[in-house]
């Protein structure tokens, strides 16, 4: 098993990966990251991502129906898994706790 | 639909995408693709797709390797090897280094070997150079120096033929105040470009065509000037022998002769300007000076062999009839002229082959040792293969998992061999003076020793490869059972081991007690705080009456003698020698000017008759001294009193000498005829022999220095016969210092292989001691009983190893005039040497079997 940290990038696909609630793949991720934090990214460094995030267990995939506009090619579809999303939540946690730490030092 | 863009993309995610990853990537591209077209055009989108599988490229989506039976087998067999040579430390190391002692030794030797193979190969037309030899049928001698009376012969007889002649002459540099040596002047002919490969760094290549003009190397030229750029100054050089100084032009610059290369020089001065100075000198035809090189092309070899020959056979003056010329190929002319006078810096084709020999002799031995202890240690591994055989191994398979432990065992050993020898030459240079060059290590070389170390990898993981492969593992798997016949193979290896081993040390003893012996030989003279100096210049030789009472004042000399020969030294001047009522057949005389003092000086017995006295010396024509091997030639039984003839004139024989050696001992004595010349004579004294006091020796030498200043401008040039004497012999100590280092390696690799042999052997009979042990044997009785087998294996062995060594011993002694007699006491020292060693190791590791607690082993 590989470390169980998340990097920022990773986090983003993951959160975004649980927002379209099963019916992520490759391409709409990257639409929606786009969509959502401007950034432009190829499609291969989504799937290099998603395919980081599956080794580490924070998602999991299976193949969607086929279809014309594809070339007749399977879709692969990921989920997140329950891992997934308690690793979300820790990660938020800590952001919280270290933002409450912040907020009592800098004036607001 | 899919145009050429899109064809070119798919190929190149096929090729470069695992087929896990393939439809994900490739549904994602074309749902893009689709978009692009539909948002901007179909050519733009088209391009993009291309674009986006390209750099799709990723390295987790790359082909895996295919997880094939065999790939999976191979990496099973590397992890094994690794754990194995882990769990067995003591195996693996003792393995392993002994294979890179064997490899090591063999690298050193093939690298040396190939330096002396490579002299001479540098010219262009190297096959078509050959050296003239001149073959005297008469006394069956072969001579590289001829007359110039012959060389100019060769030059009629021969037209088409380039002949490049080189004549050796004692010269003096006078440069910018300084007097400079040089031992590499030669004078040469015009035609040394066109037959040689030298290299000309600048100025002209027909300088020597010029009386006045030389060529310099460039280091003699960086010495003197400290740069290249020469041409044209003006070199002063004062030539001993014809009693002149030349100012000579520097006609060229010529690349130093590379050190693999048998003609070495730093002046080359023209030889018509010898032939000027030398006018009556070079007429002599008995004058042989010249070492002369042929460009003969193939086809005309023969040609000129038979017709030119014959041609040459009619112009050749009456007397020396007996000649005749031999083409020696330029290739052969370093290694193969140990029977050719007149050379002497020469490699030898015997050394070459000895150290191949020795080389073979050792790397054999290493890889019986590979063999020995591989199969051993493999046959703990029954259970092992036993357990691959059960789920289905085939035979092969066992055969291909140790072949490739062997092969990463033997890989591994020759990197560390090269490594080592690649940090180790310098010092390997100094010890044993092999002159190895790592730089001439090409990518061919490297290619032969993977090929080889392959070689000796498959030759020598095949033995217990098939050992095992054969072995019948079903019932038992986890029985220790020796099968049929290894354990003999093993010892016959062993025996092998020692033969080589027990050769070695008593060669090497051979060889080290003939150089000890010849060393303290008795030479017949007083060699103690002698001192030899050399008068090279004709003008002070005149005054060497004076010279000697001058230096006779200095307190810390205690005698002197001027002679015509150096000491030690070869007599150079012979003469026709009879003697009333002898036989038709000529002899000839060594002569050697001396003078009254120099018997006693020297310490040489009279065996019969008297010295030279002072009346003598005023009758100096009319007597003679000879020694005892003058007169033995004559068979009679006293010469004293009686007239010989010697160089034509008739001389009394007033004394007789004790033989004495003048060199080393790889001469015999000559007969020898001893005169009191005068001064410019042939063989007038042109050298001091100086008996010193050996307190204050530097005070000594300042006042020689002083005396000698007043006399001659030239450099003091003197040197200590013990020293000269010991040089000598140079050849012997460093052919003994190797072969003792080898020797050294053979028994360090052999005993390596016994210790691993016999360490392995002992624990697995544990048990065994453990029970005789138990039944009351006694520490002596296991001792004698465990170490009987290996003691007996060795006195075998010597049977066939000291008569071997007694017969390379007795051919090689066969060079020596004086030499040891092979005496019984040699070969028991070599037997004792090889069997306490051997003993040390055995006793060690049985001892330590012997004390094993059997209550611990019978437990189990």
């Amino acid at each position: 098993m590989k470390g169980t940290n998340i990097g920022e990038f990773e986090e983003l696909v993951l959160l975004v990966v649980g927002i379209l609630k099963g019916k992520a793949y490759g391409v709409n991720v990257m639409d929606h990251i786009k969509e959502e934090s401007n950034r432009s990214v190829s499609v291969s460094t989504v799937h290099s991502a998603l395919n980081r995030l599956e080794d580490k267990g924070f998602v999991e995939s299976y193949f969607g129906g086929q279809s014309e506009l594809r070339g007749g090619r399977k879709k692969r579809m990921y989920r997140i898994t329950p891992y997934g999303i308690a690793t979300l939540q820790e990660a938020r946690l800590q952001r919280e706790n270290l933002w409450s730490q912040l907020l009592t030092v800098i004036p607001e | 639909m899919n145009s050429k863009r899109i064809r070119l993309g798919l190929w190149f995610i096929q090729i470069t995408c695992s087929s896990a990853f393939r439809d994900e990537l490739e549904g994602d591209l074309f749902e893009i693709y689709e978009r692009n077209c539909s948002k901007k055009s179909r050519n733009v989108g088209q391009w993009l797709f291309l674009w986006n599988a390209f750099t799709s490229f990723r390295f987790y989506r790359i082909h895996k390797f295919k997880n094939s039976n065999s790939t999976n087998m191979f990496s099973n067999y590397l992890l094994v090897t690794i754990r194995h040579s882990r769990r067995h430390k003591i195996f693996s190391f003792v393995n392993i280094f002994s294979l890179v002692i064997g490899l090591f030794t063999c690298f050193c030797i093939a690298l040396f070997i190939k330096g002396e193979m490579s002299y001479d190969n540098f010219h262009e037309k190297g096959n078509d150079l050959y050296r003239l030899v001149v073959h005297d049928e008469k006394n069956e001698t072969l001579s590289a120096k001829m007359s110039t009376h012959l060389s100019k012969l060769l030059r009629q007889s021969f037209p088409q033929v380039a002949v490049c002649s080189f004549g050796n002459d004692d010269i003096r540099i006078e440069h910018k105040g300084q007097s400079i040596i040089s031992e590499g002047f030669y004078w040469t002919d015009s035609t040394f470009f066109d037959v040689f490969s030298f290299k000309l760094i600048n100025g002209d290549r027909n300088a020597l065509k010029d009386k006045n003009r030389i060529l310099i190397s460039e280091s003699l030229s960086e010495r003197l000037y400290g740069h290249t750029n020469v041409v044209g100054e003006l070199l002063p050089l004062k030539i001993y022998d014809g009693d002149i100084t030349l100012n000579m032009v520097i006609g060229g610059v010529v690349q130093d002769p590379p050190s693999n290369s048998h003609i070495q020089f730093e002046i080359l001065g023209p030889m018509p300007k010898a032939q000027e100075i030398y006018k009556d000198l070079v007429e002599l035809q008995g004058f042989y000076w010249l070492s002369s090189y042929a460009l003969i092309h193939k086809t005309t070899l023969p040609l000129i062999q038979e017709s030119h020959a014959a041609e040459f056979n009619k112009r050749r003056p009456e007397n020396s009839n007996s000649q005749s010329l031999y083409f020696q190929p330029l290739s052969k002319a370093y290694l193969y002229s140990a029977d050719i006078n007149g050379w002497t810096s020469l490699g030898s084709i015997t050394n070459v082959r000895l150290f191949a020999a020795i080389g073979a002799l050792i790397l054999l031995i290493s890889i019986f040792n590979y063999i020995n202890l591989s199969t051993t240690r493999l046959l703990t591994r029954k259970k092992e293969v036993g357990l691959r055989k059960s789920i289905g191994a085939q035979p092969l398979s066992i055969v291909q998992q140790i072949m490739t432990e062997s092969i990463i065992y033997c890989l591994l050993s020759a990197i560390i061999a090269l490594g080592l020898l690649y940090v180790l030459t310098p010092q390997l240079n100094t010890l044993i003076s092999l002159n190895l060059n790592m730089k001439s290590v090409g990518l061919l070389d490297l290619a032969f020793v993977g090929g080889a170390v392959l070689a000796i990898a498959l030759s020598s993981g095949l033995y217990p490869a098939f050992v095992l492969a054969k072995t019948r593992t079903g019932n038992q798997p986890d029985k220790y059972e020796t099968p049929k016949g290894s354990l003999d193979t093993s010892k016959i290896l062993l025996f092998f081991q020692y033969i080589a081993t027990i050769l070695l040390i008593a060669c090497s003893l051979i060889v080290y007690t003939q150089y000890k012996y010849m060393r303290n030989y008795n030479l017949g003279v007083r060699t103690d705080n002698l001192v030899n100096l050399a008068v090279n210049d004709k003008a002070v030789q005149q005054k060497i009456p004076a010279l000697k009472n001058s230096l006779l004042a200095i307190e810390g000399i205690s005698a002197i003698t001027a002679t015509g020969e150096t000491f030690p030294g070869r007599m150079q001047n012979t003469w026709n020698y009879s003697w009333p009522g002898m036989g038709e057949k000529g002899q000839v005389i060594d002569i050697v000017g001396v003078d009254k003092e120099y018997f006693d000086v020297l310490n040489i017995q009279f065996v019969s008759g008297s010295n030279f006295t002072r009346e003598y010396v005023q009758d100096s024509a009319k007597s003679v001294i000879l020694n005892r091997a003058a007169k033995e030639l004559t068979e009679k039984n006293d010469l004293v009193g009686s007239k010989v003839t010697i160089g034509g004139s008739n001389r009394e024989v007033i004394g007789v000498v004790e033989n004495y050696h003048m060199q080393s001992l790889h001469h015999q004595i000559q007969p020898t005829a001893y005169f009191v010349a005068p001064t410019g004579a042939r063989i007038s004294p042109d050298n001091l022999l100086i008996r010193l006091n050996i307190e204050a020796l530097s005070k000594t030498i300042r006042a020689i220095e002083n005396t000698w200043g007043d006399f001659s401008s030239e450099p003091l040039a003197f040197s200590f016969v013990d020293d000269d004497l010991a040089r000598q012999y140079t050849s012997e100590s460093r052919f003994m210092y190797t072969l003792q280092i080898f020797t050294g390696i053979a028994i360090l690799v052999a005993l390596t292989g016994l210790f691993g042999l016999i360490t392995f052997q002992t624990r697995q009979r544990f048990k065994e001691i453990s029970i005789r042990k138990a039944l009351g044997a006694g520490y002596n009785h296991l001792l004698l009983y465990l170490s009987s087998g290996f003691l007996k294996l060795y006195l075998l062995a010597s049977l066939f190893g000291l008569p071997m060594a007694f017969y390379f011993g007795l051919n090689w002694l066969q060079e020596y005039p004086i030499r040891i007699s092979l005496d019984v006491g040699i070969f028991i020292a070599a037997l004792s040497i090889g069997l306490i060693a051997s003993l040390t190791v055995v006793i060690s590791q049985v001892r330590r079997a012997i004390r094993i607690n059997p209550a611990n082993v019978l437990k189990e």
